[in-house]
């Protein structure tokens, strides 16, 4: 139970990038001596790089700007795959539509794991919400609170 | 076109002829000075267009465009001349002649400014002038003349008279006896009337076509002396009228002039005119050898009557606004002139921006319902002539009317209710111009129209004028008539609703100025809370508020056709130019749609919020003007709800106990009840005109019925589903009114609809007061508690849990909020599940009747809340948004904990007490799901366009779900599944990405909805069975397997479609869920083989009783409240 490399947990901007980076194959994260491995963030797109394989983009919380990246280059993944399969998978044209909601401005619920590139922290993304009601950002910031407080912070009961 | 002569050389001369060939609106001056320019008020010239397609371009002939200036001075000489027998009866009224000296063909009507007499018969140089062409049916058009000059300077000699030549070979008979010397009082227009075929010694013809002067002669010795010789003081004290018959009627343009001048004619003789058979008349009529002259040094007669009701008034101003075909004219935006003979006023010159003076006309100030304005009445001695010519408008508004039996009906009514009636005819025309032909509004020479059906119900008690032939009006012309004193707040305006929209917002933008000013009285509540914001939850918003204006103070009455609203109780009153909605507490089941309704008495109710608004620069939409104008108005506050309420009327049929029996009784404490019956709304009022009803809260505003309130009870109304607190207000009715009533109530007793009233402790006294057969008013509170809301649910929740237990496990608390574009609202209370009506989730648009709206402005159920709902609508949901959780799970009552904050793993020792916890999380995977087909006999395409909800049936699924601080296994069915799943958002997208399938390697774009292949596809397998394989949390298609209970193999499209589901579910956002520990014998009855694979097998299994949207605002306030506590 003291691990939480399974779940994403809620973070601020500033909390994730200054995450204790252990240099292991892949490297891997630490926060008050538990691992982690995935993050959720919430905060405003203020910029937006859309390559052919991948959409790159900055998410804004108020305490710091996340680099994110979004790959889209499932159906190369699956090209070395049966042709039946390949056409049943529907991840590549629901990756390209969920590129659709990054524009510039949007509220976003980012889901993804921490990753290193080039020495920095950014995220892989995994899914984005876009959020309509500006009071989950709030709402976002009182979790992250709470959540240090009350599960991410303290020592694990092994430590 | 000729090049402009060289500056400083002559003018080039203009002829007649030249000026025909002109065809668009022209001005030209002999002198382009800039002084002479501003004195004849000739404009700057136009710059040419820049894109000009030909190089003449021929104007619309109803082109308002102003003048085009000639850039060049030009000299246009002619000879003026009385009008040509021929003319139009219009311009020979009002015009002159001027011809080409050589030519005389080349002639064109001329209206002068600066009119001498002694330019008729002469050549004279127009200095400055405006042509326009094609004013006649012949092509001709008119000359107006700014400034002119005589061509020869005046005629030698200064006699006392100066003769005005007829152009008549004849030369006066001095013989004659018939002389008048006098002052020209009033001047009629040149009428035609048929003359008697015996007895008549007129000229020749079936009709004479003359006019009437009207003259104040001198009775002395030297009158009686011809030719006058002196200007010795005369004594103008005797009336003639003089007739100017046949050829002579062609001084009638001179004698219009001449009004308030002396002339003399001569060559008269004492004649009697017999008209038709109806009369005859014996007066000076003019001969072939009569001569006119007038006195050029003779004083102006400046007496004119123009005290209030006496037609003998002068009116000077600028004309600006022309309407209903020239019949009524707007001067200085303030006067009003009716103009009663469309031959009163030289036609073509009466436009907007002319000034022009109204002689013997009559001043009256009317007093309508919704306005006041003062009218210049015109009869037939009004004389209107123009005293500035317009250069910006070239329209000519008067046009020849073909009167039907409207036109007659309009005629034959005295100023006031004939200016009334104009108002009505512009009015309907707007209103019920889309919804029904002009013939049907105007009604034709052998039909009534809508206007007329209407009017005649109104103007019923209104007289109408005398008819007299035209000698009788003018000779024994009496305006004298009283309309001043007649009761003209009958006379209400039936209101475009258009504008009705707009002055109920320009009431309520006084009301926000007045507010924020301090001016205005605030509710009480408004007060406790502040100026203008309440507090919630500790936070401050901008307040509501509400004000009514009663129909009495718009003035107006409201007409039109009427449609069932989607609310119960609501109507809406449906015009050309808008709807209103219409709130009647008990609306009557037979209340018929067809016909035209009218309402006389209203409530206007404004709801809004308090917030600063500017002025508005918008026109009085009550003014004449507005009526006339049909401005567009639109909607400016959408936040602002104006519906109409209207009151009930009762005719009190028993009352409990009877008076007799409680008067010598101590009646403290009990209870007192009487039976009324609802006056039927409907009110058919004319046997004519069967598919024209008129309905009300009957119509007394224009009987003389009082509404005198001797007696004011509270009492509340019980009828049918409806309670309403109210005060039962006496209506003395005396009377046909009541006849009618109680003919009415008597043919539709099969509808009449009785109620109960139960009458307050402690109003004994005004209870005796009670008659039974007598009418009252039921006068709902305008601040009532009970109101109706309407809007999209956005959510729905439980809610003050603790206190559930107050009415056992029948009522739950829930807390529903319900949105519109722009604001949402709280609604909570306990709600039956009986009362939880199929439908109610997010997304649905639902209308909650009777809520009650506390004094802190919070909205609460109560038991006589009602709640429909109108339409579900899952294609404009927020796509975060999800369906509500069934009644069944909403009602459980099972006990559960909220987990602070949303930390599964710290709550161990809820879960192993088995109690339920709450917590916010959101799907990664699906561990399991096994899809059902529920339909029956149904085809699915039926079924899913008529539900448009997806008819299949989720039997079990297990979602891996995290909640930021571990991972757990929610096993969930049927909807709270779905919920999870987000099926029903699925289900309506048309064709999205997941559903492009390519079996030959081309796309195939699939035209169905999602929810409607899947139904497709589980009819066909009955059961599917997805199982995942991979490692949570992550998700892969490659993991997912599926099987068909059938054992038929899934196509490409529908394991497509499947992954796509399981994928959207996966990727979306927060969810609350209820939940408790899995019962392990749950999973048992399924018979399922469970994947086992780590670390699923490892993770709490949660069973899911519930799951709804979370909404941020609430959980950020709740947990930045444990945050501080902590």
């Amino acid at each position: 139970m003291g691990s939480l490399h399974l779940v994403h947990i809620k973070l601020l901007a500033a909390d994730l990038l200054s995450l204790t980076c252990r240099h292991t194959s892949p490297p891997s994260f630490v926060r008050c001596g538990r691992t982690v491995a995935r993050v959720e963030i919430v905060g405003v797109v203020v910029s937006r790089d859309r390559r052919d394989k991948f959409l790159r983009f900055l998410v804004d919380d108020g305490t710091g700007c996340v680099p994110c990246v979004l790959w889209l280059n499932h159906q190369y993944l699956n090209a070395n795959r049966s042709s039946g399969a390949s056409v049943s998978d529907p991840t590549a044209e629901m990756a390209l539509k969920m590129s659709e909601m990054v524009n510039l401005g949007g509220l976003l619920r980012v889901r993804g794991r921490i990753v290193l590139y080039r020495g920095a922290i950014q995220i892989t993304v995994r899914d984005v919400v876009l959020e309509k009601n500006p009071n989950v950002e709030v709402l976002h910031w009182l979790q992250c609170v709470s959540m240090a407080k009350e599960c991410y912070d303290p020592r694990p009961p092994s430590a | 076109m000729e090049l402009p002569p060289e500056r400083g050389a002559a003018p080039l001369r203009l002829t007649v002829a030249d000026l025909l060939r002109i065809r668009r609106p022209t001005t030209g001056a002999a002198s382009l000075s800039s002084s002479a320019a501003s004195t004849l008020a000739v404009p700057p010239a136009r710059k040419k267009p820049r894109h000009s397609a030909t190089p003449n371009p021929a104007p619309s002939p109803r082109s308002t465009a102003p003048f085009a200036p000639i850039s060049h001075r030009v000299l246009l000489a002619g000879t003026l001349s009385l009008p040509a027998a021929g003319s139009p009866l219009t311009c020979r009224s009002h015009c002159l002649s001027l011809s080409d000296p050589t030519s005389a063909a080349a002639s064109v009507c001329c209206y002068l400014l600066d009119f001498d007499a002694a330019a008729v018969g002469r050549e004279v140089e127009v200095l400055a002038w405006n042509y326009l062409p094609s004013v006649h049916h012949d092509g001709a058009g008119v000359l107006e003349v700014v400034d002119w000059r005589l061509a020869e300077g005046r005629a030698p000699g200064s006699g006392f008279l100066k003769t005005i030549p007829l152009d008549c070979a004849a030369g006066p008979d001095l013989a004659t006896h018939g002389h008048v010397f006098g002052v020209v009082r009033s001047v009629s227009v040149v009428f035609s009337v048929p003359q008697a075929a015996q007895k008549s010694d007129a000229d020749r013809g079936d009709n004479l076509v003359g006019f009437i002067a009207e003259m104040m002669c001198c009775a002395c010795c030297q009158c009686l002396v011809t030719p006058l010789k002196t200007d010795e003081h005369h004594k103008f004290e005797v009336e003639k009228f003089v007739y100017f018959v046949d050829s002579a009627s062609r001084w009638r343009p001179v004698l219009a002039q001449l009004v308030g001048r002396s002339i003399s004619v001569s060559g008269l003789k004492k004649k009697k005119i017999s008209i038709d058979k109806k009369g005859s008349y014996i007066m000076l009529v003019s001969t072939r050898k009569t001569m006119l002259a007038w006195c050029p040094f003779y004083p102006f007669d400046q007496t004119l009557d123009g005290s209030p009701g006496n037609c003998g008034g002068v009116y000077t101003g600028v004309v600006t606004g022309i309407y209903m075909q020239g019949m009524v004219v707007e001067l200085d935006e303030t006067v009003w002139l009716l103009i009663d003979d469309q031959q009163l006023a030289p036609s073509h010159s009466l436009r907007v921006g002319a000034v022009i003076s109204v002689k013997n006309s009559r001043t009256i100030s009317l007093k309508f319902a919704w306005t006041k304005i003062v009218l210049l009445g015109t009869c037939n001695k009004t004389s209107i002539t123009i005293n500035s010519f317009s250069l910006v408008d070239s329209k000519c508004y008067i046009k020849a009317q073909n009167k039907g039996l409207l036109g007659k009906f309009v005629d034959s009514f005295e100023l006031h209710a004939k200016f009334w009636m104009l108002i009505l005819i512009s009015c309907f025309k707007q209103k019920f111009t889309k919804l029904f032909s002009e013939k049907e509004i105007l009604g034709s020479k052998n039909a009534h129209g809508l206007v007329h059906t209407y009017s005649f119900k109104v103007l019923s008690s209104v007289g109408s004028k005398p008819q007299h032939d035209f000698f009788m009006k003018f000779c024994n012309h009496n305006c004298g008539s009283p309309c001043a004193g007649s009761n003209m707040e009958a006379f209400k305006l039936v209101i475009p609703f258009a504008n009705f929209t707009c002055k109920a917002e320009s009431f309520w933008i006084l009301t926000m100025l007045k507010i924020w000013n301090g001016t205005e009285e605030m509710p009480e509540i408004d007060k406790n809370q502040g100026f203008h914001t309440f507090l919630c939850d500790g936070v401050s918003y901008t307040g509501t508020t509400k004000k009514i204006v009663s129909s009495s103070d718009m003035g107006s009455v409201l007409v039109g056709s009427i449609k069932r609203s989607s609310l119960p109780g609501t109507l809406q009153l449906v015009d050309a130019t808008g709807c209103i909605d219409v709130i009647i507490p008990d609306l009557p089941p037979n209340v018929s749609l067809d016909g035209i309704y009218e309402i006389n008495d209203y409530k206007v109710a404004l709801e809004g919020p308090v917030a600063y608004l500017d002025l508005d620069d918008v026109a009085d939409p009550l003014s004449c003007k507005a009526a006339f104008q049909q401005p567009a108005y639109q909607k400016r506050l959408h936040h602002l709800k104006i519906y109409v309420i209207l009151f009930h009327l009762l005719k009190l049929s028993h009352i409990f106990p009877t008076n007799n029996t409680f008067q010598h009784q101590n009646m403290s404490g009990a209870t007192l009840y009487a039976e009324a019956v609802i006056v039927p709304y409907d009110l058919k009022f004319t046997e004519q005109a069967d598919s024209f009803r008129m309905s009300c809260t009957p119509s007394f505003s224009n009987s003389n019925v009082s509404m005198a309130k001797p007696c004011c009870i509270p009492c509340t109304l019980s009828f049918r589903t409806t309670n309403l607190c109210g005060s039962l207000v006496s209506i003395n009715s005396y009377g046909p009114v009541g006849t009618i009533l109680n003919d009415t109530v008597g043919g539709e007793r099969d509808h009449i609809s009785r109620i109960l009233l139960e009458f307050k402790d402690g109003r004994l006294i005004k209870y005796q007061s009670l008659r039974i057969g007598g009418y009252y008013l039921l006068e709902c509170p305008i601040e009532s508690d009970l109101i109706s809301l309407k809007g999209k649910v956005e959510n729905i929740h439980s809610y003050d849990c603790k206190n559930k237990s107050m009415v056992g496990n029948e009522k739950s608390g829930i807390c529903i909020h319900i949105t519109d574009d722009n604001l949402m609202v709280r609604l909570c209370g306990y709600l039956s599940k009986y009362c939880y009506p199929v439908g109610l989730g997010p997304g649905a648009t639902v209308t909650f009747h009777r809520v009650l709206l506390t004094l802190r402005r919070e909205l609460f159920l109560t038991p006589l809340t009602y709640i429909e709902v109108c339409c579900i609508s899952f294609a404009g949901l927020n796509k975060e948004c999800v369906v509500t959780p069934p009644i069944s799970d909403c009602f459980k009552d099972d006990s559960f904990n909220r987990v602070s904050p949303c930390l599964l793993f710290l709550n161990q020792k809820h879960l192993a007490e088995n109690r339920a916890i709450q917590f916010q999380c959101r799907v990664v995977t699906i561990h399991m799901l096994i899809l059902d087909n529920s339909l029956n006999d149904l085809q699915p395409s039926d079924s899913i366009n008529r539900r448009e909800t997806i008819n299949i049936k989720v039997r079990l699924a297990g979602f891996i779900v995290d909640d930021g601080s571990s991972l757990c296994c929610c096993w969930a069915d049927d909807v709270r599944a779905e919920l999870l799943l987000r099926l029903q958002e699925v289900a309506v997208l048309d064709g999205p990405v997941s559903l492009k399938f390519s079996k030959d390697g081309s796309d195939v774009n699939l035209q169905q909805t999602a929810g409607c292949f899947l139904e497709r596809m589980l009819k066909k397998h009955k059961r599917i069975i997805a199982r995942n394989c991979g490692i949570p949390p992550d998700i892969s298609c490659r993991d997912l397997e599926f099987s068909s209970v059938l054992n038929k193999v899934l196509s490409g499209l529908e394991e497509k479609l499947l992954k796509s589901i399981i994928l959207n579910a996966c990727w979306k956002g927060t969810l609350n869920v209820i939940a408790s520990v899995l019962n392990p014998d749950t999973l048992d009855g399924f018979n399922l083989e469970l994947p086992d694979l780590h670390p699923a097998r490892n993770m709490p299994n949660l069973w899911v009783s519930q799951a709804f949207q979370v909404d941020p605002l609430e959980e950020a306030r709740r947990m930045f409240g444990n945050l501080e506590n902590n």
